[in-house]
């Protein structure tokens, strides 16, 4: 069995943070720092708010990966997947959500545009939600699930939301 | 086959690269293949309609899939299981998409359908009976090629 250890962690006055303390497979610790992180420098856009989010949701994806490609079986692993997964989704509405008002807050002429593709994409999830609820929560569509998150997020941070960054600047100047 | 779907889908595969996996992708010589292509370990094929129709094809070796989805998730990948083809299919599918808004510049207007990855290299997949031109590509973690099976469709 896994057993997960989250921690709160209150980061702003509406912002609530879990950071995982460790993952336990029959009581072994077997978490390794390292290889939960997806973040890269370049993903940054310059904005502290927004970059932070996005590295606590491509550390939250990290974690829902690794359970979900972790050596145990199916069935043992299960709820552990469940909740790294609902860990995850909450995030992701809570980041598009806040990316948005912050969008606002600075006028970005891009607004509308970006909240369509939050919006397809949160529907998208959806989807798969809908898929899992009505019972067909297997291995396989949990994996082409989280495959499309990594590919998804990597892309839309490394390159849509790296044009609010480049307004931000341009903006200072 | 144009020179306009060469560079497309070269310079979407570079720019893909660059961003997801941090990596330089060069371009061999193009070949001219007649409508049979020996499936590769890992293949993603992508069909295309609109002004352009036909599909793409994308073959990858063993390692090179295990390589690119531990660049993407910071993991070690043991075996092509479903989350590592799902990301190899995303990728091919991103790449496509970018070449088609590259196309789109040409006045070309396509769509593509979602991707489908056919593990194993014991399948030698047919496409078209017309002919098709193959780009091998190379990076630091190894060789792949796209083959492009298109025809003009444009007087729809
Ligand atoms: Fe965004």
């Amino acid at each position: 069995m896994l057993k997960i250890i989250f921690k709160r962690r209150l980061f702003s006055k509406n912002m609530l943070f879990y950071d995982i303390l460790g993952v336990k497979k029959q009581g072994e610790n077997i978490w390794k720092e390292g290889i939960f992180m997806m973040w890269k420098e370049k993903y940054k856009i310059g904005v502290e708010r927004i970059d932070e989010q996005h590295k606590e949701l491509f550390k939250r994806l990290s974690n829902f990966i690794q359970i979900v490609q972790d050596d145990i079986p199916w069935k043992e692993k299960l709820d552990s997947v469940k909740e790294t997964m609902a860990f995850m989704q909450q995030y992701v509405e809570y980041h598009f959500d806040d990316e948005e008002k912050y969008q606002k807050e600075i006028n970005y002429p891009d607004i509308e545009l970006h909240k369509e593709i939050h919006a397809k994409f949160k529907q998208e999830i959806y989807d798969y939600v809908q898929i899992f609820e009505q019972g067909e929560f297997t291995e396989e569509k949990v994996q082409e699930f989280s495959a499309k998150l990594m590919t998804w997020l990597i892309m839309h941070v490394g390159k849509m939301d790296q044009k609010i960054g480049e307004y931000v600047r341009e903006k200072g100047e | 086959m144009k020179a306009e779907y060469i560079n497309s889908f070269y310079i979407a595969t570079q720019d893909v690269f660059q961003l997801m996996l941090d990596l330089n992708v060069a371009r061999g010589d193009i070949k001219v293949l007649e409508g049979m292509v020996s499936g590769k370990d890992a293949n993603v094929v992508l069909g295309v309609t609109g002004d352009l129709k036909g599909t793409i094809l994308f073959g990858f070796s063993n390692n090179m899939t295990l390589e690119m989805v531990k660049i993407m998730s910071g993991m070690e990948m043991k075996k092509i299981d479903n989350f590592v083809s799902s990301a190899l299919g995303e990728v091919a599918n991103i790449i496509g998409g970018n070449a088609l808004t590259n196309l789109s510049t040409y006045d070309y207007a396509c769509d593509i359908a979602p991707p489908q990855v056919i593990i194993g290299k014991h399948e030698s997949i047919s496409l078209a009976n017309e002919r098709a031109i193959q780009i091998p590509l190379k990076t630091d973690i190894g060789e792949f090629d796209i083959s492009l099976f298109l025809s003009e469709n444009k007087n729809s």
